[in-house]
Order: C-alpha cells, then structure tokens, then sequence
C-alpha cells in the first residue's frame, strides 16, 4: 500500500491537514443525512463547532428536514439519559412538533426548548453553548451583530457546539464569522441548498432529495 | 425472658411457615423506649378554649357524626367517644363541637417531636397521638428516666395537653402500656406477664380482628400468648403475631426516626437605605458566607431561598430562588442570585436584608470524577436553574409527545430536567409520517391576514384527506380533514377543513 493510498483511506481523510483541498477540514463533522451534501462540505458533514447560518424568509420550506437526520443521530447517541447532552431549540417560531420529531428518529426527552424575549436571546445562546451541558443548539436569531457572532463562535468552538443560526434573509449580506452559510430553495420537487459561504470549498448550489 | 408459649415444639417442627422466636431478636444494645401518649389529642390541638363548657370533637363516619373526644364537662354530661352527635346533642343542647382536624394533630407531633430533640436524638411519629422516645442514652445523660419524664411533663403541662408517660424495652411495648395505663416495665424479664394483663384493645388491631378473638374466648394479651403460634398466625393474620413478637422483642422493631424541618434565616441592617446593588450584592454575599459555613458544618444542602427586601414604611419585597438540585456550594448559590439581583427593580431603597432557606436537606454527596470536574448531570441542572432564574420557569421546557388523535392535544410540555421525563408517547398512528415538524399556536383561518405571514400566493392540496374526528366527550369536538397542501411560494403546509363550519385553516407547516 503506498503512502497515498493510506493518506487518502477514509479514517484519516479530513484528520489530516493537507496543504490544500483538506484546508481547516480537522474539526469533527456531523453526517447530514444527505449523500450530496456530505460529499460538497469539506468535513464529510456538518462542522461542529463553527457557526451554521441559514436564511429562511419563510417557514415551512424544508429548513427542518435538512436537520432531522443528524439531529437524530445527535439525539440517540450513545450513553444514558443522565450523561446525554441537551439539543436546544431557542425561540422557535413555532411548537416543535413532538410525534413528528419521534417518527424521524429524534429522542424528544433530549430536547430543551427556550423562549426568551427578544433581548435575552443572544445572552441565551451563549449560556446553552457555554455551560457544556448542550451537543445542538438550533438557535432563531432576529437580529445579531458582527460582535455578538463572534462571541458565540468562540463559546460553540471551545466547546464543539453544533450550532445553527436561523436568520432573516436580510442578514445575508452582512458580514459574519459563521463558517457555513447558507440558504435554501424550491426547484420543483427536489429542494435545493445554496451554500453562500463555506470555510474550506467554493460556494455552490447543492441538490438534495426529498427527505422522506 | 418468661417463655409463655406452650406450643414452642410445634413451632420449631413448622419453623418454615413460622421463623422461629428467639432467632430474630438481637438484645446486644439494650434499648429504652418512652411512649409519650397524648389521650385527648384530638380535643387538646383546639386550645383551652370553652374549657368550663361541655364540648367534643366529631368525625363522619359511614354518614354518620361520632364524638372522637370529648371535655370533662361534656363527660359529667354524659357524652362518651364513639356516641353519635345527635344523642350527645340530647344530652347537651349548648354544646361546642369542633371538626376533627388530622392536620393540626400531625402538626402538634411534630412541634412535640422537635421539642424533644433536646432531650433524645431518635423520636418518632406514631400517629394519630404518640411520639416514641427512645431514651437509653438520654438516661445517662439525665441521670435518670424519672428526670426526662418530668421535664416532658412539664412542657406537656405548659402545653396544656393530656398526657400519660410510660416506659418499656420496646417501642411496642411502651405504646401499649401507655395506651392501657400501666406502670413502666423496666426489664426484659417481667415484660411479657405486665403486657399479658393488659387488655386486646391497646393492640388497636382492626375491629373484625379484635371481634375474632373476642369470639375466641380471648381477652387479653396474655391470652393471646398463650395461642398456638402457627394457628394464630393462619386464622388471625401473621402480621398480628409479628406485633406481639415485636412487643416481646422477638423481633426487629424499627422504628423511623423524626427528622426536624429546619430552615436557616440571617438579617443585615444596612447602614443607610439603598437601591444600589452592589452594596446589595456585598450584604448578601456576606450572608451566602455564613449560610455555607453553616451548611458544611451540619452537612447539608438548600433548594431553595427567598430574599426579603426590607423598606421604610413598606412591605417588605420578597425575591425567591430555586435551584434544579439541592447544593451546598457557594459559587452555585451565588450565581444564579447575582443573575438575578443585577437587575432587580425594587420599588423603594431597601433598609434591610433577610436571607431564609427552604428546609435544610441531608447532603447527598456526588461521586466526583478526577478527571471530569462536573458531570454532565450537574451542568445541566447548572444551565437550567441559570435560565429560568433569569427568564422565568415558564420560559424553559421539554415536550413530550401524547397518545391522542386531535393534533394539537398529541403533544405536552415536560418538566425539563426531571427525572423520569421520558417520551412515553405510545403506539403511533400510521398516519403520524404525515405530521409537520411544525404546529402552529393555534389555527389560523387560511386566507386571514395572520395565516398569510407564512405563505404566500395560493394553495394547492397535495394528499388525499385524513379524517379525524375525536373529543366529542370533552367539548373541544374536532371533526377535520386534514391535507398537506403546497403555497406558490414554495412552503409545505399542513390544512384542514373544518366538516362543521366547511371553512379551511392553517394548522402545521412542514418545515
């Protein structure tokens, strides 16, 4: 076996810092659940611990169902009910729905939903990612600026916070530390993702199927 | 100890059916007990109120009122326990008659069995109306029972409560003779021939038990000992023959020991009115100091504190603290109190500071990991306490799933944290793929101004109907048929159509 042929066997791609390609691919990767969409982001899934932000305009528009498969996994990991971790959902627009979340797969006794009022959001935010009790925050920020991003990449990235940031398409064009940003679009049956920025790849239109 | 079973060989043959007496007892610490019996309990949690009047305590019973106790006046009137109220109201017209309050009698044991804490460390409940000392070591320490029974009877006297005091090796045996006014028995050895005198009824059996051996030709203790023991053991009930080898100290009788509720409370006096908070801050860091100490010092925890506020010509403002788990440690307390206090409003300057607890709970030590400071328990109690002290517990919850076919009523908040939260939401419906991550509050009638700020453009139903129709028998009838249905802009909706009203609205949305 050559050296090649070891560097690129799938235990240690995305280990190993290569130069190029491979660039800040290290950090540990949540599967998404969708094979395109694995195969275009840089660490073979979601990036735990940089930020995630998607742009929704509008509910309803498959902006969950990207998440349901990896919140699964997150959520049925291994190890009891003491020692799992919480996934916390913070100001969800909407009742998350529990028999639907139970039907994909998502232990709903792991899930913590908070409401705070406008201001306390981002303080919220931060306390769920800081106190190390929480493996997911799904998180439906109105308003954020660059400042408060940044203190809530560093808290998710100390602590290897899968982190995702709901925002107003609005906020698509301000500046913004998140690692992964992206959008969401209809085209006929199939939705698809439009990936503004990512650390490690060009962005890029990616196809996914229908989740169910 | 006297033996006083005839028939001892037949129970040693049937040893598998019936334990064998003298194998239970353990005699290596002998024990004393001291019954403090407080007859007229039920009369005495009233107060001395109407004393020179006739008045009883009454209780329903069957649909019935029955005197439970009466005074000495309504006694020279004749009234006895058990008779019924009308008759007693035919032999006093001007009589008082209190509801019997089980309530304040517990209560009265419980003040009782605080108070004694300065004279045993083990007393223990025996309710409705005894509290069971057990006084071997206090005996030394006193010098003698006699000291420890004149000092209960003076608090007893103070209290103006009956009270009849006895002494015995069991705390069985010293309930009995209490209840049947015997001198105390000091010795093992005359034990059993003081019981055997004393009548069936201090046993307080259940009446049909107590009638069966009445029937039997037996009166008292003693003649019940005399039974043999497998026979009384089938035809009167093994657990009647337990309390008499228990009585004998035959057996184990242990007895669970009142714990008194405590709290802890200090007060600072500022030195001037202040709204400030840090001055605040400093006062009731001040105060976290010396409640720590004093927790580490009786090994105990808090779960939850209030702080009162006090002004000048004011009602005090009162701010209360809950913790997820009992806690003894300082930087916790303090935490979720600086959270707090920082932004306080309070409506005058404050003069004055109390800082109370809730009861004091026994330290229930952690298994810490050397490597891993805190568990991931712990943290998450941490995260939850931190969030409801600053957004308020309603703000912070688990859900649940229901078995239930209305959709809006298939779902349930849980108490996130709790032990035992568990998603016990049963059997799904084959339906349930068709669900929407999404519910909305409330439905929205679909075309109304609220109902468009999710979806734009028209509606195209995308599935055959699903019919539900369900809770006719709680007045929040539903009868729809629900559709999942697509926007011209591209979002899933979840509809229904009302079969009552035929209006559509918004229900879910597919997120």
């Amino acid at each position: 076996m050559g050296s090649n042929d070891l560097l690129d066997s799938d235990e240690l791609r995305g280990r190993i810092w290569r130069g190029k390609g491979g660039a800040r691919s290290a950090r540990a990767a949540l599967p998404t659940g969708f094979i395109a969409l694995d195969r275009y982001l840089p660490g073979g899934g979601w990036p735990l611990g940089p930020l995630i932000e998607v742009f929704v305009e509008r509910y309803g528009v498959g902006e969950l169902s990207l998440l349901m498969p990896a919140l699964a996994a997150l959520t049925t990991g291994d190890g009891s009910r003491a020692s799992r971790k919480w996934v916390a959902w913070i100001a969800p627009p909407f009742v998350p729905y529990a028999p639907a979340l139970q039907q994909r797969g998502i232990a709903v006794d792991a899930l913590l939903l908070v409401h705070p009022s406008g201001k306390e959001c981002l303080w919220t935010v931060e306390q769920v990612i800081r106190s190390g009790s929480s493996c997911g925050v799904l998180a439906w920020l109105a308003a954020a600026d660059h400042v408060a991003l940044r203190r809530l990449q560093l808290a998710a990235e100390a602590h290897g916070c899968w982190t995702i940031l709901f925002r107003p398409t609005a906020a698509r064009h301000e500046r913004s530390p998140a690692a992964l940003r992206l959008g969401l679009e209809q085209a006929g049956s199939v939705t698809r993702v439009r990936i503004d920025k990512c650390r490690g790849a060009w962005p890029a239109l990616v196809d996914i199927g229908a989740t169910e | 100890m006297s033996r006083s079973l005839p028939s001892r060989d037949l129970a040693l043959r049937e040893a598998a059916t019936v334990p064998d007496p003298d194998r239970g007892p353990a005699r290596a610490n002998p024990q004393s007990w001291l019954a403090v019996y407080l007859p007229n309990l039920a009369f005495d949690v009233f107060g001395s109120q109407g004393a020179d009047e006739p008045a009883v305590v009454v209780e329903p019973l069957h649909g019935q009122v029955y005197v439970v106790a009466v005074n000495r006046s309504a006694r020279r009137c004749g009234i006895v326990r058990g008779a019924k109220l009308n008759s007693a109201f035919a032999l006093a017209a001007s009589l008082r008659v209190f509801e019997r309050s089980i309530r304040r009698e517990q209560a009265s044991l419980e003040s009782l069995s605080a108070w004694v804490q300065r004279l045993t460390s083990v007393a223990s409940l025996s309710p409705p109306d005894t509290v069971l000392l057990e006084v071997a070591g206090s005996v030394r320490l006193f010098g003698s029972l006699a000291a420890i029974k004149h000092k209960l009877a003076e608090e007893l006297a103070r209290r103006r409560w009956a009270v009849r005091l006895c002494a015995a090796p069991t705390a069985t045996a010293a309930l009995w003779l209490a209840r049947g006014a015997v001198e105390d028995v000091e010795s093992l050895a005359t034990l059993s021939g003081r019981l055997g005198s004393l009548p069936l009824r201090v046993t307080r059996w259940p009446p049909e038990v107590q009638a069966l051996l009445r029937d039997l030709g037996v009166r008292t203790i003693a003649d019940c000992l005399r039974l043999p023991r497998d026979g009384f053991a089938r035809r009167v009930g093994r657990e009647f023959l337990h309390d008499l080898d228990r009585a004998l100290a035959r057996r184990f009788d242990p007895r669970e020991a009142f714990v008194p509720h405590e709290r802890w409370s200090a007060k600072r006096e500022l030195y001037h009115e202040t709204a400030n908070v840090a001055v605040l801050m400093a006062a009731v860091e001040d105060m976290l100091d010396a409640l720590t100490v004093e927790l580490r010092r009786r090994q105990a925890e808090v779960r939850t504190l209030s702080i009162a506020f006090e002004h000048v010509r004011r009602e005090p403002t009162f701010e209360s603290f809950d913790w997820a788990e009992p806690t003894h440690e300082r930087d916790r307390l303090l935490s979720l109190l600086r959270d707090r206090l920082e932004r306080i409003v309070l409506p005058a300057p404050a003069i004055a500071l109390r800082v109370t607890t809730g009861f004091l709970l026994p330290l229930q030590p952690k298994a810490d990991d050397l490597f891993d400071p805190m568990p991931v328990e712990t943290l998450s109690h941490v995260l939850l306490e931190r969030l409801r002290g600053r957004l308020g517990a309603e703000a912070v919850h688990g859900i649940a799933p229901v078995a239930e076919h209305r959709p809006e009523f298939a779902w349930s908040r849980s108490d996130a944290g709790a032990a035992g939260a568990s998603c016990a939401g049963g059997p799904l419906s084959p339906w349930a793929r068709q669900r929407p991550l999404w519910l909305l509050p409330a439905p929205l009638p679909l075309g109304s101004v609220e109902a468009h700020r999710y979806y734009r453009g028209s509606v195209e139903l995308g599935s055959s109907a699903e019919r539900i129709e369900s809770g006719w028998w709680d007045g929040r009838d539903a009868c729809r048929d629900y559709y999942a249905a697509q926007s011209s802009s591209g979002e899933r909706l979840w509809i229904y159509r009302d079969r009552r009203s035929l209006d559509w609205y918004l229900h879910g949305l597919f997120g």
